[in-house]
């Protein structure tokens, strides 16, 4: 078995069920003993803190992943779109080539850059949460604004490649106004290709095939490019064809 | 001295059967990784043990009390 936080996490959380149901049952003998005092102290103060503040950092850690934000069946198309077999589609991009943290590609481009970032964006998961189960999902997701520049900005800003890239200093960009978040990098004609979902849908792309266990929170994906078919070509084109 | 101490047994009873209920949502949410199990042990089990905590230690300063030590 791996040595890992997590399975540390759940040791300590056997030895505090452990003491805590000894306590329960042990407790008239506990309270009137020196040591079973200290098992007290124990039992009811150290251990139990100490696995609920594993368990919360754990769980914040768990509610970051790619795997809790696909949970939810209306997220299922943006998973399947960091498979998308295009250098164009920029969270595919960024997945695919391991440029973000593949464990948890969702946070770290939609939590906002920033000293609150991490709690907007925790609160933004109650929301979403409160969606799924209570009002239901909106039909069309969006964003709640404009993605922020910021977000882009935080690996990418001072980087020699962005700032010397010729399409990041022509006609109405700048290096100054992306940075002043004046000029959306997902401006239409620049980096505009996103999520995809419609495209995606009218099987407008090839994907990404890796193991098959990969990525088992990702669903497998349905809406394949379609064969190229000779229905929109002419008749006289088609005849073509069918003499070879 | 027997009979004083055991009067704090069911507050102590009641911080553990807390403690425990809250331990039960902390596993959940440590094993899985769905949104909920995260949620309801952070608004409502990580406040039970918390809780528990607070009913242990309020214990040990009525005893103290008791004792003539505060």
């Amino acid at each position: 078995m791996e040595l890992s936080a997590t399975n540390l996490l759940i040791g300590l959380w056997g030895i505090t069920a452990a003491l805590s149901l000894y306590a329960l049952f042990a407790l008239p003998r506990l309270v009137e003993e020196r040591s079973g005092r200290i098992v007290l102290l124990v039992a009811l103060l150290a251990l139990p803190l100490a696995t609920m503040a594993g368990g919360v950092r754990e769980g914040l850690q768990h509610s970051a992943s790619r795997s809790a934000c696909l949970n939810c069946h209306e997220m299922e198309i943006y998973g399947q779109s960091l498979l998308i077999d295009d250098d164009e589609a920029i969270p595919a991009l960024h997945f695919q080539n391991n440029l973000i943290p593949r464990e948890k590609p969702c946070y770290v481009c939609h939590a906002d850059y920033g000293v609150f970032g991490d709690a907007k964006a925790k609160l933004r998961g109650l929301q979403h949460v409160y969606a799924h189960y209570v009002r239901g999902a909106p039909e069309t997701i969006e964003l709640y604004s404009a993605y922020p520049n910021q977000n882009c900005l935080s690996c990418h800003q001072g980087a020699r490649a962005f700032e010397e890239q010729r399409q990041h200093r022509r006609g109405e960009v700048s290096i100054e106004k992306l940075y002043a978040g004046e000029v959306s990098c997902m401006s239409s004609g620049c980096h505009d290709l996103v999520h995809a979902v419609d495209e995606m849908r009218a099987g407008d792309f090839d994907y990404w095939r890796p193991d098959e266990h990969a990525f088992p929170d990702i669903a497998p994906i349905h809406f394949e490019k379609a064969e190229d078919s000779d229905e929109d070509l002419p008749d006289w084109m088609r005849d073509l064809g069918d003499d070879e | 001295m027997t009979g004083d101490r055991s009067a704090g047994v069911p507050i102590l009873r009641l911080a553990i059967v807390l403690q425990i209920v809250g331990l039960v949502l902390a596993i959940v949410a440590i094993v899985s990784a769905r949104p909920l199990a995260v949620i309801a042990f952070s608004g409502i089990g990580a406040p039970l043990i918390v809780l528990g905590a607070l009913l242990y230690v309020i214990q040990i300063l009525r005893e103290l009390a008791r004792r003539g030590s505060l």
